[in-house]
């Protein structure tokens, strides 16, 4: 029987899921008769697959759930006191399924059979104080573990690839050359799907908020909708695993924050929205409320009466600046900072938490209209194609999905306004960054090479001094000692030498 | 035997599925909907199904009806959960030859399908 345990809780888990997304559906219209048939079908399935694996307290449980749902089957409308039971119940299974896949001991079912019964009589029930036992705990497989050192070992070929590349430019010989292309087919076939092992949907991380929001926004007596889309986008599965965390904590503060409970009775669409798009090698996931938004004036007020800036900076300070405030340590722990801005209790741990995943968050907001959280993640974290190129004699590199096109460049043709210089490429004025300049690596090469840019609809020229190649890196996390905005981490290029890849972004 | 197993779960279908080929039948197919049954079973024309009651978008009994529709020999083995006695019954009015409950014993599923192949 041992061999299908798993397939049992595998598979009851995804019934959980659905019995969720039904719940919640019976919820806003206990009329929906396809919903409530579901939830029969799912508790009926549930019975006899825990039947069949000799789980007694489960199939009986199941066995009267689907009793108490008859006669809301027959009459094709579901009592409310019964949808409230039912979130209870699903949250007892999904604890019960927890205890049986650690092999720990299962939750106490007697209130819950109490409940049962005395929802039958037609009596009310208040779950709350009937204390159901419920255990909450996060899960970690121990496959993904495999799946990790599967990846490590697939990245070590990939750099062995790299060096056999090398040595073929070197050695040119054909015999090597035939067997580095057969070599190369076969790294990359297996890279491919090593990644594609790692890959999950969006949905995976998103599935969870429907009813945690319902249950939040219930809490605090707020009519806000939560929409979700874009959950069929792959991405890996580190990044799924890091990124619930970061995203419960801005749909909170959205509606913590971006709606009051009065706001909310005032009967218009109070809505949050997680969405996520995919831009090449790039996604972007951002949360997005039609609530109050944020009063950058008053964030650049509280930061100038903090001495977190001076009075001096403050006038300079524009919207932008100021809402990334919000995601200083200094600033957003504290407490009142919440009620007077209407945002910022931890969005620096927000924020940290996504540059780990080599991501970076924007805000954007408009007072009475709302806000915009976005995270902007790479798709993969472990491979990118890469434009390597060269500062004096040291080598880096920058991800492809930034490039957008490079060219010689005669220094003549640079003109200097307001001590920013400018190009003029086509009929678009390009802002140029003489990138030796601010990571410290002057060249004196009279060579010079423009690596147009973009990102967050900015364009900007990096002048380096050559492009030496193209082709796929395998990255790895900084050294906190190196650790700068610019750099999202290092790769280790054919020939065994580190190089460090460069996120344009970090130069904002 | 050529056996068709209809069950909404994976885990059913698993089972029953090793329980058969143990006992030398041969699972040509499977599926997971009423609709899906009468479908696969025009398809493969197994020597016999296995099917469940409660099903999404077509219930086992309306499925049973259908296939007796289209082939009047079919033979079908009903695989229900305890409690739905009522049900069993109208399966076999329109046209199942046996039934087994679940939690069932293999060798039950078995000696179902040996009496089934005598008839």
């Amino acid at each position: 029987m041992e061999n299908y345990t798993e397939l049992f809780l595998s598979e009851v888990e995804t019934y959980i899921k659905q019995l969720d997304d039904h719940v919640i559906e019976l919820e806003r219209d206990p009329k929906m008769k396809p919903a409530i048939f579901e939830v029969f079908r799912v508790f009926h399935t549930i019975k006899g697959m825990a039947q069949t694996m000799g789980y007694e307290d489960l199939a009986r449980l199941s066995h009267r759930i689907e009793d108490l749902l008859i006669p809301a089957k027959d009459k094709g409308e579901i009592d409310m006191s019964i949808v409230e039971f039912l979130f209870h119940a699903i949250d007892y299974l999904r604890s019960t399924l927890q205890a049986l896949s650690s092999n720990s001991e299962i939750p106490d079912s007697l209130t819950i059979f109490e409940a049962i019964e005395r929802l039958e009589k037609g009596e009310k029930v208040d779950l709350l104080t009937m204390n159901l036992q419920i255990t909450k705990t996060s899960e970690i497989r121990i496959r993904m573990e495999k799946l990790d050192k599967l990846l490590n070992l697939s990245n070590e070929l990939l750099v062995a690839r790299l060096r056999l590349e090398r040595l073929c430019m070197e050695i040119k010989d054909q015999r090597l050359i035939d067997f580095r292309d057969t070599a190369t087919k076969l790294i990359e076939s297996m890279q491919d799907e090593v990644m594609r092992l790692r890959m999950l949907p969006l949905s995976n991380v998103f599935e969870f908020f429907p009813r945690w929001f319902r249950d939040e926004a219930k809490k605090q007596g707020k009519a806000v909708t939560l929409e979700i889309s874009g959950g069929d986008i792959e991405v890996d599965r580190s990044i799924i695993e890091a990124l619930k965390e970061p995203l419960m904590h801005l749909v909170r503060n959205s509606l913590d924050h971006g709606f009051s409970k009065e706001d909310t009775e005032a009967g218009e669409r109070n809505t949050v929205r997680i969405t996520a798009a995919q831009e090449k090698d790039w996604i972007n996931i951002s949360v997005i409320d039609n609530g109050k938004g944020i009063d950058w004036e008053k964030i650049r007020d509280l930061a100038v009466e903090r001495d977190l800036i001076s009075s001096a900076d403050s006038r300079t300070l524009d919207r932008e600046s100021a809402y990334n405030i919000l995601l200083r340590p200094d600033f957003s722990t504290r407490e009142e900072v919440s009620e007077i801005s209407g945002r910022g209790i931890g969005l620096d741990i927000v924020n940290n938490a996504i540059s780990r995943l080599g991501g970076r968050l924007y805000i954007f907001s408009e007072l009475d209209k709302g806000s915009q959280f976005s995270i902007e993640l790479p798709v993969s974290i472990a491979i990118i194609r890469a434009m390597i190129f060269r500062l004096d004699r040291q080598r880096f590199a920058i991800p492809l999905s930034f490039v957008q096109e490079t060219f010689n460049l005669k220094e003549d043709t640079v003109k200097t306004v307001h001590h920013r210089e400018l190009y003029k490429l086509r009929d678009e004025i390009l802002p140029m960054t003489r990138l030796g300049n601010i990571i410290d690596y002057h060249s004196n090469s009279k060579k010079k090479t423009v690596i147009v840019v973009q990102y967050l609809q900015k364009k900007r020229g990096f002048i380096i001094d050559e492009i030496i190649d193209e082709t796929d890196i395998v990255t790895k996390k900084v050294d906190l000692l190196l650790a700068r905005n610019y750099y999202s981490g290092c790769a280790i290029y054919s020939d065994g030498l580190p190089m460090m890849i460069i996120d344009p972004r970090g130069f904002e | 035997m050529r056996v068709l197993i209809v069950d909404d779960a994976m885990f059913m279908r698993r089972m029953l599925s090793d329980i058969l080929e143990k006992g030398g039948h041969t699972v040509c197919g499977e599926a997971s909907t009423g609709k899906e049954a009468v479908e696969r079973y025009k398809e493969l024309k197994p020597e016999l199904v296995t099917m469940d009651i409660i099903m999404p978008d077509m219930s086992g009994i309306e499925a049973v009806k259908e296939i007796k529709k289209h082939d009047t020999d079919a033979k079908i083995l009903m695989v229900s959960a305890m409690g739905q006695q009522a049900l069993v019954l109208e399966a076999v009015q329109a046209g199942a030859i046996d039934y087994v409950v679940k939690p069932f014993q293999p060798s039950r599923v078995l000696e179902s399908i040996e009496r089934i192949t005598k008839k």
